[in-house]
C-alpha cells in the first residue's frame, strides 16, 4: 500500500520525565530521561543566541546521524519569488570562505558521509549526515561555517537554477503524481503559501538572482531559527562543547516571519478534472483540517490508521480488496498552518474514478455515524505502534523524529504526548472529527484522467 | 552473530533437506524482523509466463487452508505485524516485522502460508487485475519506466530479460495451475534461508523451522542462469516513445561484472570516481555541477549471478539531452583510455573506506548483506571485508581493471523521450541515421 510521504506525527508514550536544568555561560542545559523505548534518552540544550540542541546517545553503531533543522520554508516565500527556500538549500552546498565551492562535500565524502542531503518542505529546511563517531568536531565546524560564512557566488547561482529546474522537470511536468500534487495545494490554498510548489514555479525561479539567494540567507539563516538534532554514538558533554565552541558566537538574527497569510474557511466544494499521460484514472479527495497543534490532530492519525494503514484498513478493504483499485492510501498533511486531510487512490483498468468517490464518500459517513468497534480501534493502534517502532529503529529514523516534533510543536514532547493522545482517541471524537471536518463544502476533489 | 547451523556455501549444492537459520538479537526496539529467502526469482519463471514467481508469492500470502485473506490481513494488524513479498531476479524474499510480544502467533501465521497456502481461484483471478493496473501505472513513472523495459531490451531471449513484476500479456494468460507448478518448484526448505532480527531469542524461531523443515518440499531443482553473450557489437540507441515529455530519462548500459571478477573492487573504485553516487563525482561534476544539465547523475551496477550491466543513468531537459549524452560518452571514453587520476583515487578510496561502517551498522543491514552473500555464494564476510579489500588496491590496479572493462564502443543507450522532439536532434549529435533509432512503444 502506498504511504503519503509525511513527516510523521506518530510519536511515543511511556514518557517518564525526570527533569532538571542548570545554566552556565549562557547555555540553558535540560536533562530529559525520556523512555522514549527502551532506553533512548534526550538532552536538551539552548545557547544564548537562540540555537537548540538536541542530543539522543545510541551506541548500537559507532556513527552518528547529525540534522540541522531551519525554521524557514516555502511558507515563508513570496508571490513571485516561489522556490528561493528550496533554491537556496541548494546554494547551501556551495562554498564559504574558509571552504571554497566543493570543499564541504569532498571533506564529508572523504570522512566517508552517509545519506549527505538536504530538503525543504512547507516549512522547514533540513541538512542531513550521517559519520563515523571520530567525526563529530568535523561536521560541527562544517555546519557552523555555512550558517554564517557562506559566499553565494553569481554564476554558481545560475547553473544552481538550471539544476533546480530539471529537478521541477523531474518532479512535476514529467510526473502525473507531481503534477496532481501541484494542482491540489494551488486549488485548496487560495491565499497562504501552501499555495505554490516548494520547488516554485519556472517562470519565478528563471527570474531569480543571486542577490535573491543572499538577502534569504541573511534574512533567515541564524542559529535563532536552527535545531540540530544529534544522534548516535556521542558524548552527550563533547556534543554540547564542540556546538558551544562553535556555534555560540553566531549572532541571533531574530528575524520575524512577516504576514503570512492564512486562508479564508472553503465554503463550497472544488472540483478538477486532469487529463494526463496516466493509463487509469487516479481520485484525490481533501479536506481543510487545522494545524497540526490543534486538540483534534490526534485524531485524524487515527482516523488514518482506520482507513488506511494496515491489510484490513477499510479503505483496503472497501477499494483494493474488491478489485476497484491498485492502492489506497489516507492521511493528514499536518502543518504549522491549517492542512488538509487527503485520501488517495489510483483505480485498477476499467475503472472510473466516481465508483472511487462513491465508495470513500460511504466510508466518511460510516465514521460519521457509527462508533468504531473496540476491536477495530485496538487494530488500528497496533498498526499505529508498530510503525512508530520501526520509524525509529535506525539513527536517522530517531533525528527525523525529534528534529520534526522540535520544529512543529516548539517542543518535541509535544510530539511524545501526542501519541499518548491518539492511543487515547474514543469513536465518540471520531465521530464528531469527522462531521466536523469532512464536509461537502470543505472538500476538494481532483480527478486524474488518461488523456484522450 | 550468530550462525545457528550449518556449514557456509551449501545452501544450494548440496540437498540437506534444512533451511538455514540466522539471527541476531537486538533489543534495542519492541521488533522483531524476519526475512524468508528462496533462492529462485523472476529468471526462474517459464517462456510465455513472466510474473508467475511474484504472483505466487504474493497469492500465497491471499489465503491458506483455514484463513481467508480477510483473516490474515486481519491478524497480522491485530498482532501489530506486516508481511510483504519482493521478487528479484534470482531469489525472493518474505518481509515481515512484528511487535516483539506478538512473534509467536505471527510465526505460527507465516509457517500456515507458506506450507498450506489454498490457491483460491477468486484471489487469483483478482491478483491478476491488480497486478496488471500495477504494471499499467508503472507506465505513468519515466523512471519506473525505464526499470521496466530496459533490461527486456538489452537481455532479450535470455532470463535476464524477465520482469520481475511480469508482463501483462503472460501474466493475462496465467492458471492457478502455474501458479501451483512455481510453488512447487521454488518454496523449497533446502533453498530457503530464514534470517531474523530483534527483540527476541533464537530458540523462538526452533519450532517455526522444524516445522518448515518437515512439510516443505525438497525435490526439486531451479534452472541454471548461463552467461549472456549478446551485448552489442557497436553502440545501439533505443527510444522508448513517450508524449509530451519536457526532460529524458536516460540509461547507458553496458556487459556488467560477475562476483568472482578479481578486478570487481578495483572496478568498484573506478565507478565511485565516476559516478557511485557522491556529489563530487566526474559525472555529478561535469554534467551537474558545471552544466546545470540534469538534477541526478550516477552509475551503478547491476549484479546477478552471471555478469549482468553496469549503466550510467542521468536526466537532463529535451535540448539539452543529444549534447549531455555526447558528453557521456566522450567520459566514458577517456575513463576507458585514461583511468581515474591520482586525485580521484584517494578521495574514491577514503571516501568507500570510511563510510564502509554504513554498510552494516544496523541489524537489518547484516542480515541483508547475509542474504546476499548466500544467495550468491559469496566469501563469509564478503561485506564486512570490503574496506580491507578496497584499502589493498592501487592506482594501477584500477586503471588497468578499467582499461579492460569500459566498452563505450559497445552500449546500448536507453531513453525515455518523446520521438518527435528528440530523435532528430539525438541522430546529428551522435552522427548516427535517424532510421538506427529504435523507437519502442511506451506502452505494451
Amino acid at each position: 500500500m502506498r504511504k503519503i510521504p509525511l513527516l510523521l506525527l506518530i510519536t511515543t508514550g511511556m514518557m517518564a520525565i525526570t527533569s532538571c536544568s542548570h545554566h552556565h555561560s549562557g547555555i540553558h542545559i535540560d536533562e530529559k530521561k525520556e523512555k522514549m523505548v527502551g532506553s533512548f534518552e534526550v538532552k536538551r540544550v539552548k545557547f544564548q543566541n537562540g540555537l537548540k540542541l538536541l542530543i539522543l546517545k545510541d551506541e548500537s553503531s559507532p556513527t552518528f546521524a547529525y540534522q540541522t533543522w531551519f525554521e524557514v520554508g516555502s511558507r515563508n516565500e513570496v508571490i513571485g519569488k516561489t522556490g528561493l527556500a528550496h533554491l537556496f538549500e541548494h546554494m547551501m552546498f556551495k562554498g564559504t570562505k574558509k571552504h571554497p565551492d566543493g570543499k564541504f562535500d569532498s571533506i564529508l565524502e572523504q570522512a566517508g558521509v552517509e545519506g549527505e542531503n538536504a530538503f525543504t518542505s512547507n516549512d522547514h529546511t533540513v541538512y542531513i549526515q550521517e559519520l563515523p563517531k571520530e567525526h563529530l568536531d568535523l561536521i560541527v565546524n562544517l555546519e557552523s561555517d555555512r550558517m554564517v560564512n557562506l559566499v553565494v557566488d553569481d554564476q554558481s547561482f545560475k547553473t544552481e537554477r538550471e539544476v533546480v529546474q530539471n529537478e521541477r522537470r523531474y518532479r512535476k511536468e514529467n510526473s502525473a503524481e507531481g503534477t496532481l500534487y501541484q494542482i491540489m495545494f494551488e486549488t485548496i490554498f487560495t491565499d497562504s503559501p501552501y499555495h505554490w510548489p516548494v520547488i516554485g514555479y519556472e517562470e519565478d525561479l528563471n527570474s531569480m538572482n543571486a542577490q535573491d539567494a543572499r538577502e534569504f540567507y541573511q534574512r533567515y539563516y541564524s542559529p535563532d531559527r536552527a535545531t540540530i538534532v544529534v544522534v548516535g554514538d556521542v558524548n552527550e558533554n563533547e556534543v554540547i562543547r564542540l556546538v558551544d565552541k562553535a556555534y555560540g558566537s553566531i549572532q541571533a538574527k531574530n528575524t520575524p516571519n512577516g504576514i503570512i497569510k492564512r486562508d479564508t474557511e472553503q465554503t463550497a466544494q472544488k472540483r478538477k478534472k486532469v487529463p494526463l499521460n496516466i493509463q487509469n484514472d487516479k481520485l484525490w479527495m481533501a479536506y481543510r483540517i487545522p494545524e497540526a497543534t490543534h486538540p483534534d490532530a490526534p485524531v485524524f492519525e487515527l482516523i488514518q490508521g482506520l482507513l488506511s494503514d494496515g491489510m484490513n484498513s477499510r479503505l483496503n478493504r472497501a477499494l483494493v480488496n474488491t478489485g476497484i483499485s491498485t492502492s489506497a492510501s489516507s492521511g493528514s498533511f499536518s502543518m504549522k498552518d491549517p492542512g488538509i486531510f487527503v485520501f488517495m487512490t489510483d483505480l485498477q483498468k476499467g475503472k472510473n474514478a466516481s465508483l472511487a468517490e462513491g465508495i470513500i464518500l460511504r466510508e466518511i459517513e460510516q465514521l460519521k455515524n457509527k462508533p468504531v468497534p473496540a476491536d477495530e480501534l485496538t487494530r488500528a493502534k497496533n498498526v499505529i505502534r508498530f510503525h512508530f517502532y520501526e520509524q525509529l529503529s535506525t539513527a536517522k529514523g530517531k533525528a527525523n523524529f525529534l528534529g520534526d516534533n522540535e520544529t512543529k510543536f516548539g517542543n518535541f514532547e509535544a510530539g511524545l504526548r501526542m501519541r499518548e493522545e491518539i492511543m487515547k482517541v474514543t469513536p465518540e471524537q471520531i465521530m464528531s472529527a469527522a462531521k466536523k471536518y469532512f464536509n461537502t463544502t470543505n472538500m476538494t476533489v481532483l480527478t486524474g484522467v488518461p488523456k484522450k | 552473530m550468530k550462525i545457528a547451523s550449518i556449514i557456509l556455501f551449501i545452501l544450494f549444492s548440496i540437498n540437506t533437506n534444512a533451511s538455514e537459520f540466522f539471527f541476531e538479537k537486538d533489543q534495542s526496539l519492541p521488533l522483531v524482523n524476519i526475512n524468508i529467502a528462496l533462492k529462485g526469482g523472476s529468471t526462474q519463471d517459464p517462456e510465455g509466463k513472466n510474473g508467475v514467481t511474484d504472483l505466487m508469492s504474493r497469492l500465497i500470502l491471499r489465503g491458506t487452508k483455514s484463513k481467508t485473506k480477510q483473516q490474515i490481513d486481519l491478524t497480522l494488524d491485530q498482532l501489530g505485524g506486516q508481511l510483504g513479498t519482493e521478487t528479484r531476479g534470482e531469489f525472493m524474499v518474505i518481509r515481515g516485522s512484528v511487535l516483539s510480544e506478538n512473534l509467536p502467533a505471527f510465526l505460527n501465521l507465516i509457517e500456515e502460508i507458506l506450507i498450506t497456502p489454498s490457491f483460491s481461484q477468486k484471489e487469483f483471478e483478482k491478483l491478476k487485475k491488480e497486478q496488471i493496473s500495477n504494471l499499467m501505472e508503472n507506465l505513468d513513472n519515466d523512471q519506473k519506466l525505464m526499470r521496466t523495459k530496459f533490461d527486456s531490451i538489452i537481455f532479450k531471449g535470455h532470463p535476464f530479460s524477465k520482469i520481475n513484476h511480469g508482463t501483462i500479456k503472460d501474466i493475462t494468460s496465467l492458471t492457478i495451475t502455474d501458479i501451483q507448478n512455481q510453488y512447487k518448484k521454488i518454496i523449497n526448505q533446502s533453498r530457503m534461508l530464514i534470517l531474523a532480527s530483534g527483540d527476541t531469542e533464537k530458540t523462538a524461531f526452533s519450532a517455526f523451522q522444524k516445522k518448515v523443515d518437515e512439510k516443505l518440499n525438497s525435490n526439486t531443482q531451479i534452472d541454471v542462469i548461463e552467461p549472456f553473450k549478446n551485448y552489442p557489437h557497436k553502440i545501439k540507441v533505443v527510444l522508448i516513445d513517450k508524449p509530451d515529455r519536457t526532460q529524458t530519462q536516460i540509461s547507458i548500459a553496458q556487459r556488467g561484472s560477475s562476483f568472482t571478477n578479481p578486478s570487481l573492487d578495483a572496478i568498484q573504485i573506478g565507478n565511485f570516481a565516476f559516478g557511485g553516487g557522491t556529489f563530487l563525482s566526474k559525472l555529478m561534476v561535469e554534467l551537474r555541477v558545471k552544466r546545470g544539465w540534469t538534477y541526478g547523475a550516477g552509475s551503478a551496477f547491476k549484479m546477478a549471478s552471471q555478469p549482468h550491466s553496469w549503466r550510467v543513468s542521468f536526466f537532463p531537459k529535451n535540448a539539452d539531452t543529444p549534447a549531455a549524452i555526447k558528453e557521456t560518452l566522450r567520459l566514458l571514453t577517456d575513463l576507458r583510455d585514461h583511468g581515474i587520476t591520482q586525485a580521484e583515487f584517494e578521495a574514491a578510496k577514503s571516501s568507500m573506506i570510511n563510510s564502509a561502517g554504513f554498510n552494516f551498522n544496523t541489524p537489518e543491514k547484516r542480515i541483508e548483506n547475509l542474504m546476499v552473500e548466500k544467495i550468491f555464494n559469496l566469501p563469509e564476510g564478503y561485506h564486512k571485508n570490503f574496506a580491507k579489500r578496497i584499502s589493498d588496491i592501487s592506482l594501477e590496479d584500477v586503471n588497468q581493471a578499467l582499461k579492460k572493462f569500459i566498452e563505450p564502443d559497445h552500449v546500448i543507450i536507453g531513453l525515455v523521450a518523446t520521438a518527435s522532439i528528440t530523435k532528430a536532434a539525438l541522430a546529428k549529435e551522435l552522427g548516427i541515421k535517424e532510421a538506427n533509432i529504435e523507437i519502442v512503444d511506451y506502452t505494451f
